[in-house]
């Protein structure tokens, strides 16, 4: 790794960057860090924001929708056949229940259970979910930017697309980090 | 009417090189670049920038250094010869053209211009001393933008940078930076000025060698080539309302899916060195077409006038 640093700060061959313009950048930054715009947490939430990564639901019941998606509709029993059989009945019911609740799923009575349909498809949700994190998240802040503006959902295949990078990206940081341990 | 008939001339022959240097490059661009496609992102981008401006370039060279001393130095003075038609036509299409270019390039320039300074109207200059002034601005503009010809300056959107840590913010400016070194705006205005139809893939092609050169300068490490992958991808998911004139730069500008090419690039990054010997490599072929140029000036001169004589009958 130090081999490397040496490298490719001494004897790259490519044109780097002038003090004047590393010095330009920090001072920016620092200048950034002290007098921002937002609040601490708005920062915080800003930077930890992820399209499709931190969506307002627990992880159980985004599994559940995931299988009751292709299905179109299904009751519990269905759902525990077609891949949920590594739960318990009752903890599907109960999130069923919870994801009919917040108005997430439709129900109709089936003899003795209910049959659960999505009310939205996976885009619709996606697209309610990033909305509603971002007003939350700006709505009641001090900040009077219209920073809503600069949202742009991106469609369901770009944002995996950018899932995938930023993992690997995480992924190579930590490598990183690893090695600059001593 | 000497000198009226020696700049139709001139200006048909313009055009004629023009239009067929413009034509060979459209469709052999990409089979020069595949031969040179293991060298480092700048030169790539500085080899398509030059295939792009060829046309204009060699097309005004060799009418200046061929094409008018032929005609002075061969044709009589005092000559009666009438001029066809083809010859003002040709003419009539090559003042056309550039004045064309010359709107096109200066629409755009006003218009950047405008946008441009409406943005730092209310901005918050953090950096004048520096030679490119950096701002803030407080409004819906793309996240990083680097923008001006002359007087070039770097604007950072108050979300945007809220959104990157400090090491992504830094190497985000960076990279900004990168262009303004780069002189990109300047290349675009150019670009602008030689308009050509079949040529668009070319510039194209241009624009994301130069982001990707931009990306290289940026970074001298691995871990700020890391930083401002992670920012690319940050900012990749948010855009603003306004978009970037056309004489800018800036850190994302293409949508999510090529952003791809350029953070897996970043991901790999590896410190290189140069090839020992890379500049000869050029300059030897060049300075024998010279020699040879030279050698066969006054040959080259008089077949020159031969084709001028054609034009004219």
């Amino acid at each position: 790794m130090k081999m490397e640093r040496t490298l490719a700060q001494g004897s790259r061959g490519m044109r780097t960057f002038p003090f004047a313009d590393r010095e330009i950048c920090s001072r920016f930054v620092a200048e950034f860090r002290y007098n921002p715009q937002f609040t601490k947490e708005q920062m915080k939430a800003l930077r930890s924001f992820r399209l499709s990564g931190e969506r307002p639901l627990g992880p159980l019941e985004q599994r559940l929708l995931e299988t009751l998606w292709p299905l179109g509709n299904a009751t519990v029993r269905e759902l525990l056949n077609a891949g949920l059989n590594d739960l318990a009945y009752t903890t599907v019911m109960t999130t069923l229940d919870r994801l009919h609740r917040k108005e997430l799923l439709d129900r109709v009575s089936e003899g003795k259970a209910f049959r659960y349909s999505p009310r939205y498809s996976r885009e619709e949700l996606r697209r309610a979910a990033a909305g509603e994190a971002i007003r939350e998240l700006f709505g009641t802040g001090e900040s009077s930017l219209p920073l809503s503006y600069l949202i742009e959902i991106l469609s369901e295949e770009d944002a995996e697309v950018l899932d995938d990078l930023q993992k690997l990206v995480e992924r190579k940081q930590a490598e990183l980090r690893k090695e600059d341990k001593p | 009417m000497f000198a009226l008939r020696g700049l139709l001339l001139s200006a048909s022959i313009l055009i004629l090189l023009y239009a067929a240097l413009s034509l060979g490059i459209a469709g052999a661009w990409r089979i020069l670049v595949r031969i040179g496609r293991q060298r480092p992102a700048r030169q790539t981008a500085n080899l398509l920038f030059a295939l792009r401006m060829m046309p204009l370039l060699l097309s005004a060279l060799i009418t200046c250094c061929f094409m008018v001393p032929s005609f002075l130095l061969l044709e009589p003075h005092s000559g009666n010869e009438a001029l066809g038609s083809v010859p003002v036509v040709l003419a009539c299409g090559c003042l056309l053209t550039f004045a064309l270019g010359v709107f096109r390039a200066a629409r755009a320039q006003a218009r950047s211009s405008t946008v441009v300074a409406n943005w730092v109207r209310e901005a918050k200059a953090v950096s004048r001393n520096g030679e490119v002034p950096v701002f803030r601005v407080a409004q819906s503009i793309p996240a990083f933008t680097a923008a001006g010809i002359r007087r070039p300056k770097v604007l950072v959107s108050e979300a945007g940078a809220a959104l990157l840590s400090e090491s992504e913010l830094r190497t985000a400016l960076l990279h900004e930076f990168a262009h303004i070194r780069r002189r990109d705006n300047l290349k675009k205005l150019l670009l602008r000025f030689s308009a050509c139809p079949g040529i668009a893939a070319l510039e194209h092609a241009w624009l994301q060698a130069a982001e990707v050169a931009a990306d290289d300068e940026a970074v001298s490490s691995l871990a700020e080539a890391l930083d401002l992958a992670s920012a690319l991808i940050k900012l990749s998911r948010f855009s603003a309302m306004c978009s970037a004139p056309e004489f800018s730069t800036g850190l994302v500008h293409s949508p999510a899916a090529s952003v791809d090419a350029r953070v897996r690039r970043l991901i790999a990054w590896r410190a290189q060195r140069p090839p020992a010997g890379v500049r000869l490599r050029w300059y030897l072929p060049a300075l024998a077409t010279v020699v040879c140029l030279a050698m066969t000036y006054s040959t080259t001169l008089i077949g020159m006038h031969e084709v001028t004589e054609w034009l004219v009958r």
